[in-house]
């Protein structure tokens, strides 16, 4: 994995950040302010992005590539859309990682750093926690419905093999 | 349903408000803003106050009472915890009502319409943002895995029944 702090003046990562649909509102000069506690990480094929079980303050934004998740080993997700968000959880409950993250090509991905935005100043921190925020609300509130689905879907499987 | 404006003067209510998280991390400042684009809503045993497939945008925090939560008319949970949110998914993603919340017993909610987040200005309204998405964020973490747990009891039991049934 390689490493380089967000470079505001890299229009090609810029240009591929306001794509994202969580940031496509934003004016540019927003998106440079909330990315300042930022990194561009770049992993090969095969390198484990996140660990099952670890502990970090790491949320990821895929801006290209392609990881899978695996639970105990088990594949569960591919993600292979600009702007695909993972790792949230971590950061919003302080919960060990539920799930490992491998890369299955060459990905390029942002990640923020919850320490990291605790030391921007107010404004900027108020400003990146907005942003952040917001986009996680809006992932999880898919993955919720996605998860009540699969509960209502097994409930009346369950219901069908009780009669 | 009763529905009446907050009272910045009842101490008894604002008292409960300030026990719940969200209003709690507000300054003196910002609440009374927030407050005053709330309503107070008063429901009695049996009446609906969300409903599966409508659209709204209106986020609920529980005051005092109990409801429950149900989907395809199945009964999935229940809300009974001062400052339990609920609603909060329609004005995140603006989709339709994805189960249908009930009073069981007399309740009282705070209802504040989602736009509200849009209706305050400048460095409020960010404040106002990060805040009410980090612990709409919080309380979606907390039922993705609860919705998780229980995706994992129920394939265990599919799997036992399957057992169970005889195999030609």
């Amino acid at each position: 994995m390689k490493e380089v702090p967000f470079d505001p003046t890299n229009s090609d990562i810029l240009e591929r950040l306001k794509n994202v649909p969580a940031f496509d509102s934003l004016p540019e000069r927003h998106i440079k302010e909330a990315m300042r506690a930022a990194s561009i990480r770049r992993y090969d094929a095969g390198e484990t992005v996140i660990s099952e079980g670890e502990f970090d303050n790491q949320v990821f934004f895929l801006i290209f590539g392609h990881l899978k998740i695996l639970v105990k080993g088990n594949e569960v997700v591919n993600l292979k859309r600009l702007g695909d968000v993972f790792g949230e959880m971590g950061i919003i409950d302080g919960s060990p990682r539920s799930a490992s993250i491998v890369a299955m090509k060459t990905s390029l991905c942002v990640a923020l750093d919850d320490t990291a935005i605790g030391t921007l100043g107010d404004t900027s921190k108020i400003f990146t926690q907005a942003v952040m925020y917001r986009v996680f609300a809006e992932v999880m509130a898919i993955r919720l419905r996605q998860a009540n689905q699969k509960i209502t879907e097994l409930h009346q499987e369950l219901e069908e093999l009780k009669k | 349903m009763k529905e009446f404006a907050f009272d910045p003067n009842d101490e008894d209510t604002l008292a409960r408000l300030r026990k719940m998280p969200i209003f709690d991390a507000m300054d003196i400042n910002q609440l009374p803003k927030v407050l005053k684009l709330a309503k107070l809503r008063r429901y009695e045993a049996g009446e609906t106050i969300i409903e599966e497939g409508e659209t709204d945008q209106l986020v609920y925090f529980l005051i005092l009472g109990k409801c429950t939560v149900e989907t395809e008319g199945m009964e999935l949970n229940f809300i009974n915890n001062l400052g339990d949110v609920f609603g909060e998914m329609g004005i995140i993603d603006q989709k339709p009502r994805s189960a249908t919340i009930k009073a069981e017993k007399p309740t009282l909610c705070l209802a504040l319409d989602g736009s509200f987040l849009e209706r305050l200005e400048g460095i409020d309204k960010l404040a106002a943002q990060a805040l009410f998405y980090r612990i709409f964020s919080e309380m979606l973490a907390a039922r993705i895995r609860d919705a998780n747990s229980k995706i994992l009891t129920l394939e265990d039991q599919l799997e036992g029944l399957s057992v169970q049934r005889p195999s030609f």
